[in-house]
């Protein structure tokens, strides 16, 4: 089972390490870091082999670390930044990865974590509800409800972006 | 949970679940336009590089099912934050290649040393005629670091001013490194450390675990003309930043050996076609050896300024960094040169 498992992982790792990135990414917004948070989620997916008993559920199994490992990469580079201020990327900094993005990925980014990765779950990537709960190990109704908080939230935060622009 | 907040967990409520999946679907129209910019995001170009070293670093199993992983067991050790190559260790170890050693009396560590040993190693060219070491221990808040650093010293009336500079400046530029190295440790360390109390463990577990810098070395070879050395850095907790530093010093005037002065001008091609060779023989007659193929950015060539020490033999070898061109279960592949 050690190595089948491990096999499954692997194939199912480079048959989606796009997907990965780019969900990363929409995470850190860095792809240098982006980078780092797929190696290190590799890493720590094949060391916990083990613990994946099911061979069928790796979609779910990994979406889980490497969401976990995306969000913890952001809370230590805020850690840093809160030490050395003038690490923070400046203000309309834009990364590469993402140029001419249309802004609902800011506004997304500014959600709390856990409703952030339930939109980028649902819409982003076609997760089911299901699949989302199963990732980000709570009940159905909690996603549900995460769900609908994001989308509200992200409306008012786009009506008031637009007003903003609009004077 | 405040009044907006408070509002939306009442409209929730008051929703059936037939309204909320409408809810669902129709939000799906703002995120339309930024979806489709999402699915065009290109990965760079490093990605595939980056998984399959990961790949090979977790243990997994990918060049052939196989292939099984009895020659690495999964680390014991939790990474917290593991730097690619590329952009840390890597860049180490392009730096590395130059140049030596060491003190007339130079002290060669400044901070406060716990225990210091020399120990001497009789050597007879004209500039080292003794090489000797210091090994010294710090403790640091989170962590010891333990070195053990050769040095070369001169009678300075027996050399010309100029192989004393060389051996000057080469002593300089090892403390440098050196001083790098710990700089460099102390930031992972702090990282790993921050990790793990931000995910429940204390102080106390941590001092526990009782992590170690580790700088020591190793004489390859030495003769009247050259002496032959490897430096190791690494940190116990993880084996992500293991560095060597090769150095091959000449005792005649201080200079720091090329591997054309070992293997001739053509010493590029000499080594390429070398190397090429044994890692066919090496895959041909053991199942568990692998090197990446080209396309999958394995070797090419040893370029002009490759990591190499002498051995007992008078002959050159090759070192490679872990992933330049094979797996992580390879270790750090070596390659000796005939002459």
């Amino acid at each position: 089972m050690g190595r089948d498992s491990r096999q499954v992982i692997t194939d199912y790792i480079i048959n989606h390490q796009e997907k990965f990135y780019r969900l990363a990414l929409s995470y850190v917004r860095n792809p240098q870091d982006a980078l780092d948070v797929v190696q290190n989620a590799v890493v720590r997916a094949l060391e916990a082999a083990a613990s994946l008993r099911n061979p069928d559920a790796v979609k779910t199994w990994f979406y889980r670390i490497i969401v976990n490992e995306s969000i913890s990469y952001i809370r230590r580079s805020q850690r840093e930044y809160a030490k050395d201020p003038s690490l923070f990327p400046e203000e309309g900094y834009e990364e590469p990865g993402y140029e001419g993005e249309s802004d609902i990925m800011e506004h997304i980014r500014r959600l709390p974590a856990e409703i952030q990765t339930v939109v980028l779950l649902r819409y982003y990537e076609d997760l089911t509800l299901k699949e989302i709960s199963e990732v980000t190990q709570s009940k159905l109704s909690t996603v549900k409800y995460r769900l609908y908080t994001g989308i509200r939230k992200l409306e008012q935060s786009l009506r008031r972006g637009k007003e903003d622009h609009d004077g | 949970m405040d009044n907006k907040d408070r509002r939306l967990l009442e409209s929730f409520n008051r929703l059936t679940e037939e309204e909320l999946e409408q809810t669902f679907t129709e939000a799906e129209a703002i995120f339309a336009g930024s979806r489709r910019e999402y699915e065009k995001t290109k990965a760079p170009e490093e990605l595939g590089q980056v998984v399959r070293q990961a790949v090979a670093e977790g243990g997994g199993t990918m060049y052939n099912g196989d292939r099984n992983n009895s020659k690495k067991a999964a680390p014991n050790n939790r990474r917290n934050r593991k730097r690619r190559k590329g952009r840390s260790f890597g860049k180490l170890i392009a730096g590395a290649a130059a140049a030596v050693v060491v003190c007339f009396t130079l002290a060669l560590n400044t901070s406060e040393v716990f225990a210091k040993a020399a120990g001497e190693l009789a050597l007879i060219g004209p500039i080292a005629q003794v090489l000797t070491f210091r090994s010294y221990e710090e403790e640091k808040e989170d962590y010891t670091l333990k070195a053990e650093i050769p040095q070369i010293e001169a009678d300075e009336e027996q050399i010309s001013e100029e192989a004393a500079g060389a051996v000057l400046d080469a002593n300089e530029e090892i403390q440098k490194k050196i001083e790098e190295y710990s700089a460099q440790a102390e930031q992972h360390i702090q990282d790993y450390k921050d990790a793990f109390l931000a995910t429940g463990g204390t102080e106390e577990e941590f001092a526990q675990k009782d992590i170690r810098v580790d700088v020591s070395y190793d004489v390859k070879s030495q003769t009247d003309a050259y002496v032959s050395f490897v430096i190791t850095a690494n940190e116990n907790w993880s084996n992500a930043y293991g560095v060597q530093y090769f150095y091959n010093i000449s005792l005649e005037d201080g200079r720091t050996l090329t591997l054309a002065d070992v293997l001739g001008e053509d010493y590029i091609a000499k080594a390429d076609a070398a190397i090429k060779e044994q890692m066919q023989e090496q895959m041909a007659s053991d199942e568990n050896t692998y090197y990446f193929t080209e396309e999958e950015g394995g070797f090419t060539t040893i370029g002009e300024f490759p990591n190499f020490y002498i051995n007992e033999n008078g002959n050159p070898v090759i070192v490679f960094a872990k992933y330049e061109v094979a797996p992580g279960s390879m270790g750090t592949p070596e390659f000796e040169i005939s002459k």
